[in-house]
């Protein structure tokens, strides 16, 4: 091995290592947690609708944070398998967010315990209604739900954790064959990590509402997830710069992290697009069931927001090379899909809760009137969007996030945030954006 | 098989000087010299390159191009025009129903308008290119230099004109050859 | 205060540039990499007096299909579309299966030259010439089939939204008019992009030129470039433009091609995930059309330095990644149509894997979602008799996909009085084998005449084209 006399010098030990801070983190977001998680389920309780509010906004919650978590796992196998190099630069961040699977699959023990609130399937009498519906059965039924979550996130959680583990063992001992071992595995677990992605999506949205049918909705979910944390990892590395961490990261890492964050909401989009216009056309009533819903009264207005605000303003505002070269704007779009693609969770979710109390499902998303079929209707559906019902979603997003982060705070903490004996670490920090 | 040489017809008098032509051995020695030049206050120069030498324009001092400003407007008039003629035929000259859907509808239409932006600005991009670099010209001094032929395959030159302000034959070549020139030679029109 | 340095190392290695460690791995180019090196391997060709034998052996075959397809083309005009096998209820057959197999080859060159140029792959510098000419000429061959399937191709320009004595205008509601605009589209952009990369090669060629005919012809192409730096900038810019704009374009040439399907009601057609699905599809054919004529082209050629056994890897690579989507959406496919619970559905997807054309939906899971998977292993990306087989067993897969999709989803009509068996006539599989000829004819003339490989972009990524900026003028502008 011929090594250079010139070495590179990366900075100060308190700019690579947390070590005061992670504590302080860890106290304050795990108490806000939960306290606003005690406080949703009060809100719930008072609401006196068995706690389907409290059901829906939590499901909500807990699925951001697992497309934040999944995709975090997404981006560091990616790295992995493309071999990239500006990433490393970022990577413990990715693989610190990644490392929650085992708190989500805690969290998400709430929801098993409300399943036959929210998810109508689990209704036996609701599965005999429709001839389409008794065929479900086989794949809708609560034992076989819990056993695919329990797999999905228990493979999901050990695919992060060796990823994590190996990765802060090369820091000790600086093998080389770590790094190759990862690079080695990472072609099955991402395949691996895709088709969870993707799958998931049906258990956790599409099964919400079981008549409907659409083939894309699994790569939709898939999409919206991969979207969540290369919108949060500007804004997580903009702010631990600003705590004087990590000063190596540059104008070149924020405008790679920038084009992911455009190429994934126009993926997001075209996958939105395809699905909505397939249906508009073909108006097939099984599947116009999803969006019949969506597009009359204030869901409309939902509607027509996310399309606005999760495609149209930021593909404007990102599609020059500045907004990704100047971190300020960056996060400032990292924050705005951040809640836009809450926002998509909330509309694919919320909703749907609601939808079995109405009598619409068999209507045609365009050419007829959908006020008419609504006319006499409960407004169940517009519930979510009471002010309370939103007060609880809030709550639920404050304290899943707040848990979410003080345990991600947990494994960052007195780890180094750069896998410092990476031997791609020189050619990270070196890169250059065209 | 004769060799052929493209030339100009013979000339009848001196030809005007164009400028120097200055070869240098590899991109990063042409970078330094490009430096100097900038440097030196010169003007009317440029490098000549087989291949886009990464940085050389910021040594230059170039101002980034206007292209995409231009692409993004023709871009926009032709999403926009595209929706407009699909109103205007299918909703407002002649409406007619198909499938009992409205007359007009942007989803289905962003199926005419996307590929009639792209179109737009494909062909803007293409003719903008070469307009803003002034091709196609199939007459330049520089292609009466035989040494410059090979401009297009390993060699790295510099030209300064004439017409600059600050040219001085005898002061200008001396600056390339102090700049690391492997040769500096007068080009003639 | 203490700081953090790291060491930079390097491993000294042996002749390799697959070597899975990145760090320690030969560069890309083999062999003599000076800038002039390249310039003399890539020129070659087209200066050489003569072509290799079996060139002029394949350019007679390629003529002869050639002819094949004017003659069925001219009696097909002549007669009416009646000599195809189209019948009641399979409307569309051969004429719209192969159309979607050429738009779908013609993916390559824009995903290689677009995507992985935004992705800063500077592998993809070795073929994105090759694979753009494989996509300028597929289209061409795509195109024939909606021009000829009007039947009266006269009067194509019906299709235009101008003022006509009867008052009306196109129904911008038909997916076919947005397919006459994509492919429109697409064969205009794939020409610009393709010529707009070979200017400045152009350039390199009338530099070299020694005659007054090539000297004036390569001249006139290469619009008098010269490689002025002030130009380069702009034309980078363009570049990356045309880049970009052409990642958006990808998706949605045949996503748009997909809607043709997808805006019916027909189980197997209408589905949501069509647009992806013909993307990815498109995709996978585009690149086993790569590697199927990169091999070849290599040898034969003399570029196994330029196309190396790396950029065989990596094309090998993404045709796996590739194939494991399409499988995932085959796989897809299959759950949804069960979960839908719909008869109508799942007969649909039964009907494929387990009716008359069973040997068809077999056809496509094994060619495309099964053998690929070899790709695994890197034995089977870096030798050519394994992969060139992969390949072209993934084209068939891919045309036996879209006899799948359209004929099988089709020849079930809901009326069971109305089934229908389809066979192409003796008209269609001459149309098809002519087109081979009219692709295969214009590829051999880019390969004889025309610079096969990016030159300038190649140089652009040797070891020695790497510039640091001088120290005093970090801040200029």
């Amino acid at each position: 091995m011929s090594v250079s006399d010139k070495n590179i010098v990366l900075g100060t030990r308190e700019q690579i290592y947390m070590e005061r801070m992670a504590p302080r983190v860890m106290k304050y977001a795990g108490g806000i947690g939960i306290a606003a998680l005690i406080a949703a389920a009060l809100l719930g309780l008072a609401l006196h609708d068995s706690m389907k509010q409290f059901l829906c906004s939590y499901l909500t919650a807990w699925v951001f944070f697992f497309a934040l978590a999944v995709s975090a796992l997404w981006f560091v196998l990616a790295h992995h398998l493309f071999k990239a190099a500006w990433s490393n630069v970022v990577r413990r961040i990715g693989e610190a967010v990644s490392n929650n699977f085992i708190l989500l699959a805690i969290l998400f023990i709430p929801i098993l315990l409300g399943m036959k609130v929210i998810f109508p399937w689990t209704s036996h009498a609701f599965m005999m209604s429709g001839s389409e519906l008794r065929h479900k059965q086989l794949f809708l039924n609560t034992p076989f739900y819990i056993l695919r979550m329990a797999i999905y996130l228990g493979v999901l959680a050990a695919i992060s954790i060796y990823y994590r583990r190996m990765s802060l063992l090369q820091d000790q001992d600086g093998h080389v064959s770590r790094l190759m071992r990862l690079q080695k595995h990472s072609g099955w677990c991402f395949l691996v990590v895709c088709w969870i992605m993707n799958l998931i999506g049906v258990d956790l949205v599409m099964s919400l509402q079981p008549k409907w049918l659409t083939y894309v909705e699994p790569l939709y979910f898939a999409t919206g997830c991969a979207v969540t944390f290369f919108a949060a990892l500007p804004v997580i590395t903009r702010c631990f710069q600003r705590q004087g961490f990590l000063p190596m990261v540059n104008k070149e890492h924020y405008h790679d992290m920038g084009k992911w964050l455009f190429a994934f909401v126009m993926f997001w989009a075209y996958i939105g697009f395809a699905q909505y216009i397939l249906i508009w056309y073909g108006n097939v009533p099984k599947e116009t069931a999803f969006f019949l819903f969506r597009q009359i009264g204030p869901w409309a207005a939902i509607s027509i927001a996310l399309i606005i605000g999760h495609f149209l303003i930021p593909f404007l505002g990102l599609i020059s090379r500045w907004p990704k070269r100047r971190p300020g704007t960056l996060v400032f779009w990292g924050v705005w899909v951040l809640v836009f693609q809450y926002l998509d969770f909330f509309w694919q979710i919320q909703p749907a809760v609601y939808e079995q109390s109405q009598k619409v499902q068999s209507a045609p998303v365009s050419g007829l009137d959908p006020y008419k079929l609504l006319g006499s209707a409960d407004k169940m559906v517009w519930m979510p969007l009471h002010p309370l019902s939103l007060l609880i979603s809030l709550l639920c997003v404050v304290g899943v996030g707040g848990v979410f982060v003080a345990h991600t705070f947990y494994l960052l903490a007195n780890k180094s945030l750069l896998p410092l004996r990476d031997p791609r670490l020189p050619e990270a920090l070196a890169v250059e954006s065209i | 098989m004769s060799t052929y040489i493209p030339s100009m017809d013979a000339p009848v008098e001196e030809p005007a000087l164009y400028g120097l032509l200055a070869e240098f051995h590899d991109p990063q020695s042409l970078m330094n010299a490009a430096n100097v030049l900038r440097k030196a206050g010169y003007y009317r120069w440029d490098c000549y390159t087989p291949f886009p030498v990464h940085g050389l324009d910021k040594v230059m001092g170039q101002r980034p191009s206007i292209l995409p400003v231009v692409v993004f407007t023709v871009a926009a008039l032709g999403c926009i025009g595209m929706l407009a003629l699909a109103w205007y035929c299918n909703a407002f000259d002649y409406p007619i129903v198909v499938s009992g859907k409205p007359y007009w509808g942007l989803g289905p239409h962003m199926f005419l308008a996307f590929p009639v932006t792209v179109l737009a600005s494909v062909t803007t991009t293409f003719y903008a290119t070469f307009i803003f670099c002034k091709l196609p010209i199939f007459r330049h001094p520089l292609f009466t230099s035989e040494r410059f032929r090979r401009a297009t395959d390993d060699g790295f030159f510099i030209a300064v004109e004439a017409r600059d302000a600050k040219f001085d034959l005898k002061v200008t070549s001396e600056l390339l050859n102090s700049a690391g020139a492997l040769a500096v030679e007068e080009v003639r029109d | 205060m203490t700081t953090i340095e790291i060491p930079q190392t390097r491993l000294e290695t042996g002749y390799d540039n697959t070597a899975e460690d990145c760090i320690n791995r030969e560069p890309l180019i083999t062999g003599e990499a000076t800038y002039h090196a390249v310039t003399k391997i890539v020129c070659a060709t087209p200066e050489a007096r003569r072509a290799p034998k079996i060139w002029y052996v394949c350019f007679t075959i390629s003529l002869m299909l050639l002819c094949v397809l004017f003659l069925t083309i001219a009696y097909q005009v002549f007669t009416g579309v009646g000599v195809w096998g189209n019948n009641s209820p399979n409307a569309w057959g051969f004429d719209i299966i192969n159309f979607v197999f050429w738009v779908g080859i013609a993916h390559a060159g824009t995903m290689i030259s677009a995507i992985l140029l935004m992705f800063r792959q500077r592998w993809r510098t070795g073929i994105n010439r090759f694979a753009e000419a494989t996509t300028v000429f597929s289209v061409l061959c795509a195109g024939i089939y909606p021009a000829i399937h009007v039947g009266r191709p006269w009067f194509a320009y019906w299709l235009l939204p101008y003022p006509n004595i009867m008052g009306d205008w196109p129904n911008f509601y038909s997916p076919l008019l947005w397919d006459a605009l994509a492919v429109g589209t697409y064969s205009t952009f794939s020409f610009l992009f393709w010529y707009f990369g070979m200017v400045p090669d152009l350039a390199t060629l009338r530099d070299r030129a020694k005659t007054r005919t090539r000297h004036t012809l390569y001249g006139i192409f290469s619009l008098g470039w010269r490689g002025s730096a002030r130009h380069w900038k702009i034309y980078d810019r363009g570049m990356i433009i045309m880049g970009g704009l052409a990642c958006a374009l990808v998706m949605a040439v045949s996503s748009t091609v997909s809607t043709d399907f997808a805006v019916s009601q027909l189980p197997g057609w209408h589905e949501t995930i069509f647009p992806p699905y013909f993307t990815v599809g498109a995709i996978f054919s585009g690149f086993a059309t790569v590697i199927a004529l990169a091999i070849p082209a290599r040898h034969l050629f003399g570029l196994k330095d330029l196309i190396t056994e790396r950029h065989m890897d990596n094309l090998g690579k993404l045709m796996l990644v590739l194939s494991s989507i399409v499988l995932y959406i085959y796989l897809i496919e299959f759950f949804m149509a069960y979960y839908s619970g719909n008869i109508y559905e799942r007969f649909a997807y039964y009907n494929r894997e387990f009716g008359p054309y069973w040997w068809m939906g077999w056809a496509m899971m094994f060619c495309n979602g099964v053998v690929p998977q070899a790709l695994w292993f890197k034995k089977a990306r870096i030798t050519w008799w394994l992969s060139l087989p992969i390949a072209l067993l993934a084209l068939f897969g891919m045309w036996t996909e879209r006899f799948s999709i359209i004929v099988t989803s089709i020849h079930r009509d809901f009326l069971p009085s109305s089934w229908h068996m389809y066979s192409p006539t003796i008209i269609d599989i001459g149309m098809f084998a002519g087109s081979f000829g009219l692709f295969f004819t214009l590829f051999l003339l880019f390969c004889r005449f025309l610079p096969m490989v990016a030159m300038s972009e190649v140089k652009s990524i040797l070891p020695q084209s790497h510039t640091h900026l001088p120290e005093d003028c970090k801040d200029a502008q």
